[in-house]
This record gives structure tokens, C-alpha cells and sequence, in this order.
């Protein structure tokens, strides 16, 4: 008989391979590109600046959706996203990847609720940072990560679950 | 539908939490709405999902960080920003969050009008903590609302967007 932490760790691998599902089906609708998640690499580096888009996920499960690449990757996404042409503005790279994640995570959400038969995730709508030497940490989760490296560039597809809940004071 | 009298839920609760740790504080003012906001030296994100969804995102400085953390963790001081700060912090604006969409129940400040009230389903998701140079971020496609606050002589900001569905 499988244990509690058996039962969660099953849970979180199945809602893992359709977050990896959904950004695979999204990336290759935009880029027509049939997307494998590949080896372990790193993005960061001293001359990029790094970015990254975060999706908490609430309900049955709590967590949070972390898609990270540059700013350099993920401005060919929103290029691609505006027809090919240039962006008119640096805004309009965080407009164009928020819909992006958009996209990703209510696929995502879509899936999951379908494969549990009920309303297992919620998400909120998605929040994007770009810095030098951007730290992202949410502190008492579990992570499963997924490298995808295509024409587009390389991006990290993260997703956190929590089992703790938080106290009143 | 936008709510404008979210600010004074937001105020009561920073004075009650802020209180609480005996820490002093002040709300200033609020700022202009902006979508692409320039951020703080450390930041807490937490997502709103439910009938309401949205952003609220915590900007504050190293300072408070370590302050805030300390009391937290009932230690005289913090030296340096660790895992267990992190997460002493990420403890504190979780239960903020919380206390804000309890008010907003309370508050029934989404109710249909003629009636009392609604039965809402609100949820806040992990706290997360983010700090880099020269850091620019977007909790919404539509403008935000910023408040300005005063803790310990430092700048304090919440930056929110709470749509309903």
C-alpha cells in the first residue's frame, strides 16, 4: 500500500508532465518546432540579463510556475508573438511574455482539472522579472525542473509544490 | 471591475502586522498607477486566485528585510539574508495576503449589489522572494496601484492588481 508521500510524489509528477506538455504544445504552436525537454544547463551568465516569469498555482495544490530563461531568449518569443516585427518598447517584451505564460499555464491548468475531474489548481495571473543576478527562491517547496533548448533559445520550465499551509499568528 | 477601497484594507492590515512585530511604520501615500514598475532591492510576490485574482507584490530594502526577519524569528539580529530568513519572510506576507482577502470577505467588498453578501472562493499562492540589480518587473498587464509606507525610517511598497473574475 503506497504511502502519503508516495501518493503526493505520484500527484506531483503527473502535474509536472502536464505542465511539460502544455509549454511543449504552446512553444510549438509558436514556433513550429516539436519540443524535447534536454540535459540539465544553467542560463545565467555575467553579460545576460535573466528573466523570468512566475505563476502562483493555489487550491487543491499550492505552488508556483517558474519559466526562466534571458531577456535576449525571451524577446524572440514576444518577436515571434508580434508577427516578426521588432517591439516597439521594452514593455511590450514583458506584455507579449506574459501572454505567453498566459497560454502555458491555462493549458496547464486546463489539463490538470481535466485529469482530476475537478477543479484541482487555480492559477493567478502571471508576474515577470528581469534583473542582474535575479534570485528567485520560494522558500518550503519541492521543484521539478525541465531544460528545453531550441531555436528560441534555452528555458528552465519549473514548477513548485508546497506541502506545509501556514499558521495564524 | 476594479475596487477602490482596497487601499484602506491594505493600510489597516500593514498597521496590524507591522503592530504586531512592534516595528515602527507609517503609510505615506499612494502613487500614480504604472504597469512596469522599477522594484526594490528585495521583493515578495504572492498571486491571488479565485473569484478575485491578481498580484500583490512587497517592495522593501536589505534593512527591513533583516529587521522584519529578526523579529520573526525572535532573534536579536540577522546578519546576512539565508533560507531561513527567506522563509521567516515569505511566513509574514503570507499571512498579510491571508488577512487582506479575509477583509475583502469581510468587507463584502465584491458583493453584488442588494445583496449582503457573497461566498467567495479567494486563495494566495507560496510566497516568493526576488532581488537582483537593476531589477524591473510586471505584476499585470493593466496598471497597478502602488502604496508608499515608512517602516524603521525605510521605504516600504505594496504594489497590487486585484481584478474579480
Amino acid at each position: 500500500m503506497e504511502n502519503t508521500t508516495d501518493v503526493l510524489k505520484n500527484k506531483y509528477e503527473i502535474l509536472f508532465n502536464l505542465a511539460k506538455k502544455s509549454f511543449e504544445e504552446v512553444v510549438s504552436e509558436i514556433s513550429g518546432e516539436t519540443l524535447q525537454s534536454s540535459g540539465e544547463f544553467a542560463i545565467a551568465n555575467n553579460d545576460k540579463l535573466s528573466l523570468s516569469i512566475i505563476i502562483g498555482l493555489s487550491g487543491e495544490t499550492n505552488g508556483r510556475i517558474l519559466i526562466n530563461t534571458s531577456a535576449e531568449y525571451g524577446k524572440n518569443i514576444a518577436i515571434t508573438m508580434n508577427f516578426g516585427d521588432e517591439l516597439d518598447n521594452e514593455e511590450d517584451l514583458f506584455v507579449y511574455l506574459a501572454e505567453f505564460a498566459n497560454m502555458v499555464c491555462g493549458r496547464a491548468a486546463t489539463h490538470i482539472n481535466n485529469e482530476f475531474g475537478k477543479r484541482e489548481i487555480w492559477i493567478s495571473p502571471p508576474a515577470i522579472f528581469s534583473a542582474q543576478d535575479l534570485e528567485i527562491v520560494t522558500p518550503n517547496v519541492s521543484s521539478m525542473k525541465a531544460f528545453y533548448e531550441f531555436s528560441f533559445g534555452k528555458f528552465i520550465l519549473d514548477m513548485g509544490f508546497s506541502e506545509s499551509s501556514y499558521d495564524d499568528f | 471591475m476594479t475596487i477602490f477601497n482596497l487601499t484602506n484594507i491594505f493600510v489597516k492590515v500593514f498597521n496590524d502586522l507591522f503592530s504586531y512585530v512592534d516595528i515602527n511604520h507609517k503609510f505615506m501615500c499612494e502613487v500614480p498607477e504604472s504597469s512596469l514598475n522599477s522594484t526594490e532591492m528585495v521583493n515578495t510576490l504572492v498571486g491571488i486566485s479565485g473569484d478575485i485574482e491578481g498580484n500583490i507584490m512587497f517592495g522593501y530594502t536589505d534593512k527591513t528585510a533583516k529587521e522584519l526577519a529578526a523579529k520573526m524569528m525572535g532573534a536579536d539580529e540577522v546578519d546576512e539574508i539565508d533560507i531561513f530568513v527567506k522563509s521567516a519572510l515569505s511566513d509574514f506576507y503570507s499571512e498579510f495576503c491571508k488577512r487582506v482577502t479575509m477583509e475583502i470577505k469581510t468587507e463584502k467588498l465584491y458583493a453584488p449589489l442588494g445583496e449582503d453578501s457573497k461566498d467567495y472562493t479567494l486563495f494566495s499562492s507560496n510566497p516568493t522572494y526576488i532581488a537582483g540589480e537593476k531589477m524591473y518587473g510586471m505584476i499585470s498587464k493593466i496598471p497597478s496601484k502602488k502604496l508608499f509606507f515608512k517602516v524603521n525610517g525605510e521605504k516600504f511598497g505594496i504594489a497590487y492588481n486585484l481584478e474579480q473574475k
